[in-house]
Parts: structure tokens; C-alpha cells; sequence
């Protein structure tokens, strides 16, 4: 019995992500995909997907579904305070292990203080067609995912299949930074030679203010202290732009170019941000205080291969005995992310 | 080796080979040869422009000096075979019509250079272009070049909507928006043909090197 999911409410931002787009650069097309894809990975793994099985991006919250028929589902990313509606009751629902899901429950992603984008995955990924070999949405030009666009109010979807997974945790080891002002480390950009050392030096002491018209395109900053003259971009002859991409715009406006940026700009790219860090880019909050940091290449190399590492280790398979323990602590325990899972985080480790 | 070529590491798993800063007709032939050769490597993805083009490759696959041998060995064995002269050329015919409510900024062109809007229509159809890249949105070709005689610049606020097929000029390119978008460019006329769609089996109706003639069509 194959469920299908009925989008009951989606004031924000959802959408539906899966692998990249890989093979179409030079015809324009971006890779697209969800914008921390450690992550989003995470919440397929949960459920033994694929790991690029299309699932939804979360964000900011303001998301309600009904499931038709039974499924399983887990998140990662974000705590933005799922809620499972069965009934008369209601139940929040942890981040990092799979939830049966029964016909007619509501799920409710309300909103957070943590983080800004979750990922959740359904049994054996939403069941997507995909174009130019890719089920992610690229809104800009309505290819893949439902219609090419975010999901609205009304619209249906069917989930893969409904085999029931092993019994798996997700340790907080890619965790979220709860930091005043968040550092992105970067290595040089295309053009970070036609800056001049003031410049440079102005871009790395500057901190920023992630704006509200940020998006999967790129995240748009500018310079938390108005008083300060912020570095000035200029015209280039347009060239490729990396994820990543920090480019600066005539006005002196930096913008973070994700996943659904165009391929080729005009705007000079002072740095890139390294991989790793897309798992913080993927958490700013409209306001969030945010600055940058030069590190070299072998260090954004070792760091991409420590993410991959905590990746393998961050997904545990539990025993029911496990099982119990782990009921027991969710009814005893406020949930909270963080405090539930490093309460688990303990338990583990005594446990060994 | 006939140009010199820069190369440089812009993120951990991405190669910006740089070979030149113009718009130019062999250095665009030059990329398309490279960036047909650079697919022999076990790569993820290769971005073109006007005179760079970015490999994005798996940093943990490769060994990045290894690596940057090979890409400079492909390179100096397709510059050394590379001929500047055309094999085929592959002209496309585009059906456009002109003006009114299909080319909103046609008057402003004509009025810009002090010519008439026949005249522009007349300059604009007698040259055929080379595509030079794709990009900005999927499918969008950057032509050109554009004679001076009609070279305008972008709009100072791009409109928050252009409809699929609008033909524009900004400086001295022209492109063609695929699907309905926002954009900056001044827009003097609007194609039925359909220049991307995925579900084609060639989505993309215009692909780098490609050479375009614009036909005009009575509104």
C-alpha cells in the first residue's frame, strides 16, 4: 500500500530536492539539489533510500501534510518543531530516527530557533519523474520536482514505496552552530587578485547580516555596521560561478551563490565558501551576523573529508533492547534536539 | 603554447582555466575544443564562458597535482591540434518579429543611435552570430557580436518579467530568453521557437558554437 501525501498547508519555503544535475553546466542549467546535501543525505540513510532519493527542503517551517495510507519518514537538519497529529493527540517528533506515519496523521512543521532548513525523507523517496536526470526543483526554470516549482496548499505526492527500515539513530556529530556571528571559512575566489589588499582586508574583517531576500540562488548579505564602507564590486566579463561563490555586487553587496545560481556572472567572486561550511550556509536565518575566514585549499579538502567521515559515523543501527531505552528517554526527556540527542550521545557511550 | 593560459584553484573542487578576457571568436573556439576534450577525465561537471572554463572534479578522488598534469597535458595536445577555421558551421534560423508589443525597447535602440527602427531591424538581421555560451538561466545563449551601430546597453533596472523568446541586446550581445523570467536586456523582439525543453530529446535548441540567423516575420 503506497501513501500519498497532501500538502495541507506551505506558507514558506518547501520544496522538493533530490540528486544533483549534474552534466548541463555548459547549457546553463545549475546542479541544483538540497543546499547542505550532508545532510539532507542523513535523512534518506535513516530510511535505507538512496541516498539522493528526492525528499522535501524544509524551510523557516509553516509546513502541514496528511498522509493517506502508512509510511515512514526522518529528518535531519533544523529542528523546526515537527509535531505528528494522530487523532485527538499530538506528538513531537525527534530529529534523526524513522517515524511510522499512519493514514490520516497530520504532520506540522511549526518553526524553530534552530536552524532554518530541515530535510525530510519518506520511505524509499518521493515518487518523482525526473528531468535532464535529476528529480530536484529548479524554480527559475520549473524543471523537476512537482510542476518546477515549491509546493503549495492542495498539491499531492506519492511516496516510493513502504518497506519498513532498520532501526537506526542519527547522532548530532554534523551539528548546528549556535553562534552570535557565524564564521564561513573560504579559499580565494576567481577574482580575488583584482581586489586590492585594502579590499581583501576590508572583506575579512567586515561582518555581515544575512538579508531576507535570501534564497536557493544565494544567500544576500550586507554590512552589519552601515557606517562602513562596504568593499565595492565592478563588471567583469561574465564568467563561470562555482557553489559557493562569494561574488560582490556594484553596490558592495556580497552574495553566497548556491545551488540554483546562474552559471555564468558579470560580478567579481572574491572567495568561495568550502564545502563543508554549506552544512552552516544551509542554516542562515534572515538577521544572522555571519563573517569569513581564508583558509587554503588542503585545509577545505581535509575538512570536506571530515564532514564525509562524520557522515559514515553519524548514522547508528540500534537493537530493540536500544529501542526501549530510547522510548523511555523521548517520554522522559523534553524534545529538544540537542538535549535528547546528546542525552542519547551519553547513553552510547556508556553503553560501549 | 599559442595563448597563455592561467589556472587556478576557486574552491576545493573546482579548476578556473583562464584564456583571455574578451569576447572573441577564437578564443570561444578555443573553449569549445578544451571543454570537448577536458570530458575525457573523470570529472563532475564543466562550466564554458567567453574565455574561461571551470572543471568541477572530486577532490577526494584525485590527486590534485596529478590531476592538474593531466588537465595541462589535454590542454597543450588540443591547443597544439586546435584550427581556427570552421569544420561545419551550424547556422540556426530564428523567425522573430520586431517591435510593438513583441520588442518594447526597439524605439529606444533606434533612438540611442540616432537611426530609425527599420534600420536596426535591417543591421541586426544582415550579420549571423556566434552562440558563445549558455547560461544565466538553462538554454540562454550569449551571441554576438553585435555591430556598434546597434550596441545598447542593459536596462539601469531589469524588468521583473520577459516573456519566453524575447530577443535582446545588451552591449554588443544578443540573447535569447528561454523561459519567462526577470531581465535586464533591451528587449526589440520576440521568437515562436521554442529554445529549451527538457523534454526533448535535445532540450537545447542553441549549444555553444552555434552560429544564429535572425529572420525577420511580419507581426
Amino acid at each position: 500500500m503506497i501513501a500519498e501525501i497532501e500538502v495541507i498547508e506551505s506558507k514558506f519555503h518547501t520544496i522538493i530536492q533530490g540528486n544533483p544535475r549534474l552534466g548541463y553546466k555548459s547549457f546553463g542549467v545549475p546542479e541544483s539539489g538540497p543546499v547542505d546535501p550532508f545532510t539532507a543525505v542523513l535523512a534518506n540513510l535513516l530510511l535505507d533510500n538512496d541516498p539522493y532519493a528526492p525528499l522535501l527542503e524544509i524551510t523557516q517551517g509553516g509546513f502541514e501534510f496528511l498522509v493517506h495510507k502508512n509510511t515512514y519518514i526522518a529528518i535531519s537538519g533544523a529542528d523546526l518543531n515537527a509535531t505528528l497529529i494522530r487523532g485527538n493527540k499530538s506528538f513531537a517528533i525527534p530529529i534523526g530516527i524513522s517515524v511510522k506515519l499512519l493514514d490520516k496523521d497530520r504532520i506540522v512543521f511549526n518553526g524553530s530557533n534552530r536552524g532554518f532548513r530541515c530535510w525530510c525523507a519518506f520511505c524509499g523517496g518521493i515518487d518523482v519523474v525526473p528531468i535532464l536526470s535529476s528529480t530536484s526543483t529548479l524554480e527559475t526554470s520549473n524543471l523537476g520536482g512537482i510542476f518546477g516549482r515549491r509546493l503549495l496548499k492542495g498539491d499531492v505526492f506519492k511516496v516510493k514505496n513502504d518497506t519498513q527500515p532498520k532501526n537506526k539513530i542519527l547522532l548530532p556529530l554534523l551539528n548546528i552552530e549556535n553562534k552570535e556571528i557565524v564564521c564561513l571559512r573560504v579559499v580565494k575566489g576567481s577574482q580575488y587578485d583584482k581586489f586590492s589588499k585594502d579590499d581583501v582586508d576590508k572583506f575579512f574583517n567586515n561582518s555581515y547580516i544575512v538579508l531576507s531576500s535570501s534564497n536557493r540562488i544565494g544567500i544576500r548579505l550586507s554590512c552589519a555596521d552601515k557606517k562602513i564602507k562596504p568593499v565595492s564590486g565592478f563588471n567583469i566579463l561574465s564568467d563561470p560561478s562555482p557553489l559557493g561563490a562569494v561574488q560582490i555586487t556594484t553596490d558592495g553587496k556580497p552574495i553566497i551563490l548556491l545551488q540554483d545560481r546562474g552559471t555564468v556572472g558579470g560580478y567579481p567572486k572574491i572567495a568561495t565558501v568550502i564545502k563543508a561550511d554549506l552544512i552552516k550556509v544551509a542554516q542562515l536565518k534572515p538577521y544572522q551576523l555571519v563573517n569569513f575566514k581564508l583558509v587554503s585549499i588542503e585545509d577545505a579538502i581535509n575538512e570536506y573529508y571530515n564532514v564525509l567521515k562524520l557522515m559514515k559515523k553519524s548514522i547508528l543501527e540500534i537493537n530493540v533492547n536500544f529501542i526501549v531505552d530510547y522510548m523511555r528517554l523521548l517520554r522522559e526527556y523534553d524534545i529538544s534536539y540537542f538535549r535528547y540527542n546528546f542525552k542519547i550521545f551519553n547513553f552510547l557511550l556508556r553503553r560501549d | 603554447m599559442g595563448v597563455d593560459a592561467k589556472f587556478s584553484l576557486v574552491s576545493e573542487g573546482s579548476l578556473l582555466i583562464e584564456i583571455g578576457d574578451k569576447i572573441d571568436y577564437e578564443i570561444s573556439k578555443k573553449i569549445s575544443a578544451l571543454s570537448l576534450a577536458f570530458k575525457k577525465l573523470d570529472i563532475i561537471d564543466i562550466t564554458v564562458s567567453y574565455s574561461s572554463l571551470l572543471i568541477d572534479f572530486d577532490p577526494l578522488k584525485h590527486n590534485f597535482n596529478k590531476f592538474l598534469s593531466e588537465v595541462k597535458a589535454i590542454y597543450d595536445f588540443t591547443m597544439l591540434n586546435f584550427s581556427p577555421s570552421d569544420k561545419e558551421l551550424n547556422i540556426r534560423e530564428i523567425f522573430v518579429k520586431f517591435g510593438g508589443q513583441y520588442g518594447p525597447d526597439l524605439k529606444y535602440v533606434a533612438d540611442f543611435h540616432n537611426i530609425s527602427e527599420e534600420e536596426v531591424i535591417e543591421e541586426f538581421t544582415s550579420k549571423i552570430y556566434m552562440v558563445f555560451m549558455l547560461g544565466f538561466t538553462p538554454g540562454f545563449a550569449y551571441m554576438g557580436i553585435l555591430s556598434d551601430r546597434i550596441a545598447t546597453p542593459r536596462l539601469s533596472t531589469p524588468r521583473l518579467v520577459v516573456e519566453a523568446g524575447s530577443v535582446g541586446i545588451a552591449g554588443n550581445q544578443t540573447g535569447i530568453y528561454p523561459s519567462r523570467s526577470p531581465g535586464g536586456w533591451r528587449i526589440i523582439g520576440r521568437t515562436e521557437q521554442v529554445i529549451f525543453s527538457p523534454e526533448r530529446e535535445d532540450p537545447f535548441f542553441l549549444k555553444p558554437s552555434d552560429y544564429v540567423r535572425f529572420i525577420r516575420v511580419d507581426c
